[in-house]
């Protein structure tokens, strides 16, 4: 059989569990093909329900190990991998929990993998130096309404509709495990490394607004004008700085 | 041994005696944050390899130039030893299994190999190290023996070996050949590092896991090829319930006793 074809019906067996490739297969007396076979059809499941458990380790800890490995298996069986790197697997988690489960647990499952996906991102996104607010001081007044403002690659936005940091909470050791799952109202958190260390934060609905025409390059000045005074903007923005969120502005 | 994030701050700590260290390729191949961090602190104090675990280079896909570019600026900024990857593919039509599948040993393999390897090398600007993996199923197809191919392959695609002892022998109880043969049939020229491991049975099946320390076995088939080859890189690969940092350091402290005392004999 051309190597093509081998590798192809290989992979349909891992995959799909479709047997052609068992007549490709040398037999002997030691070991039925099934066993051999079945060996890559196995670790298939298990390495990814493993780079998932790194990856959403609180989706983990709120589900328990077993149901995890579980629902897991299915979401692998949907979702074959198209990824070199097997940390990059995973993104539609939170998507397909909100759809395979129900009530409030589904979409507070689906909101605490959100949040761990942008915990995974900012771990190992790209290293650019956060600027001191210091730097703003040779800034000349007349130059400041035209500022705009350059944002850590780190930076990761996640809204959520549950009590999901709780959980996530939980998992971290930080806090007794939560009674139950809640829904509340749409909430902004903001997720960013500093250094070697990720952080997380709730965002105001008054600072969501802002870092989003930051981040969609509207000037300070343009800022000032959604606050109702400077001084409240010139406050958000010396937070960013102090979180190492700026890497520029010009 | 093998670098590995449960290591990175004693290592920098302790400072070990260590030659060189191995690094998985894939782990490195991020934007920043800590890998990266730790990887230039590391480099600073001990030498490095690169061994990767996801070229393909055995797939009918085309080769991924993208990810080769990765290699190529990860490998500027490691400056490696040498680079390796393992003989078998990872998938096809765009998906990836994560896993070092089985070739068929047929002429078609081996002149797809030949050629992509010397596209690799030609590419990255230095000799492949191509590892043997373990491996479950043989094919009906294969014209020849699993050293017979790597032979053929090291000698058509000029590249170098890493020989994995501790696959060798899982696959030699997995197909009930006789691992010595294997051994003895590689050609020490081409022979640029050895991978020793620990695995884990299935009933009278083995498979892969690196979980454990090296076992008797394989430490013999170790001595065997030591008095063979003489003094060949040799590490201790462990990627699942990782020990300590001196435990594998005392267990690295074996294989360079059984090297030694296996190379004074054969001399």
């Amino acid at each position: 059989m051309k190597l093509a074809h081998l590798q192809q019906f290989f992979q349909s067996h891992v995959l799909e569990g479709a047997g052609a490739i068992a007549a490709e297969i040398a037999a002997d007396e030691r070991f039925p093909i099934s066993l051999r076979l079945g060996i890559y059809t196995q670790a298939y499941g298990a390495r990814l329900i493993e780079v998932l458990a790194e990856t959403y380790p609180a989706v983990r800890a709120a589900l328990g190990t077993n149901r995890f490995a579980g629902l897991i298996g299915e979401f692998v069986k949907d979702h074959p991998s198209r990824f070199r790197s097997a940390r990059a697997y995973g993104e539609e988690l939170p998507e397909w929990l909100a759809a395979r489960l129900s009530g409030p647990q589904a979409a507070g499952l689906a909101d605490l993998a959100r949040f761990e996906w942008a915990v995974a991102g900012a771990f190992d996104a790209a290293d650019d130096r956060a600027l001191k607010p210091e730097s703003l001081a040779a800034v000349e007044p007349g130059q400041w309404p035209a500022l705009q403002f350059t944002f850590a690659p780190t930076l990761r936005r996640v809204r959520v509709s549950s009590n999901c940091v709780a959980w996530w909470k939980f998992a971290c050791a930080e806090q007794p495990r939560p009674h139950r799952w809640r829904s509340r109202c749409p909430q902004q958190w903001l997720v960013w490394r500093q250094e070697l260390a990720v952080f997380y934060r709730h965002l105001s609905r008054a600072e969501t607004a802002l870092l989003d025409a930051a981040l969609a390059g509207r000037t300070f000045g343009e800022l000032c004008e959604r606050l109702s005074t400077a001084a409240a903007a010139a406050t958000l923005l010396r937070g960013w700085f102090d979180a190492g969120l700026i890497i520029g502005f010009g | 041994m093998g670098l590995r994030p449960q290591h990175y701050a004693e290592l920098l700590k302790s400072r070990p005696a260590l030659d060189w260290l191995e690094i998985i390729s894939e782990n490195y191949l991020v934007a920043g944050g800590k890998p990266l961090y730790f990887l230039d602190q590391i480099r600073e104090r001990y030498p490095m390899v690169m061994h990767g675990v996801s070229l393909s280079i055995g797939s009918i896909e085309p080769l991924d130039f993208d990810y080769l570019a990765q290699l190529k600026a990860l490998a500027r900024r490691v400056r490696p030893g040498w680079i390796s990857d393992h003989l078998c593919w990872t998938g096809t039509a765009g998906l990836n299994l994560h896993d070092l599948l089985p070739l068929p040993y047929t002429a078609e393999a081996l002149r797809h190999l030949t050629q992509r390897i010397r596209q690799v090398q030609d590419f990255l600007e230095q000799r492949l190290v191509i590892e043997n993996v373990s491996s479950y199923v043989t094919y009906r197809s294969s014209q020849m023996s699993e050293w017979e191919f790597i032979t053929a392959l090291t000698a058509e695609a000029d590249c170098d070996l890493l020989l994995d002892v501790n696959n060798v022998y899982v696959s030699s109880v997995n197909h009930g050949f006789n691992a010595r043969e294997f051994l003895d049939a590689m050609p020490a020229s081409r022979v640029r590092q050895i991978h020793l491991a620990g695995h884990s049975h299935q009933g009278d099946f083995l498979i892969d896991t690196h979980d454990t320390a090296v076992p008797q076995a394989v430490w013999e088939l170790y001595r065997h090829t030591a008095a063979r080859l003489g003094a060949v890189p040799t590490m201790i690969e462990r990627d699942g319930n990782i020990p300590a940092l001196a435990e594998l350091v005392a267990e690295l402290q074996i294989a360079r006793d059984t090297a030694a005392a296996a190379t004074v004999r054969a001399a």
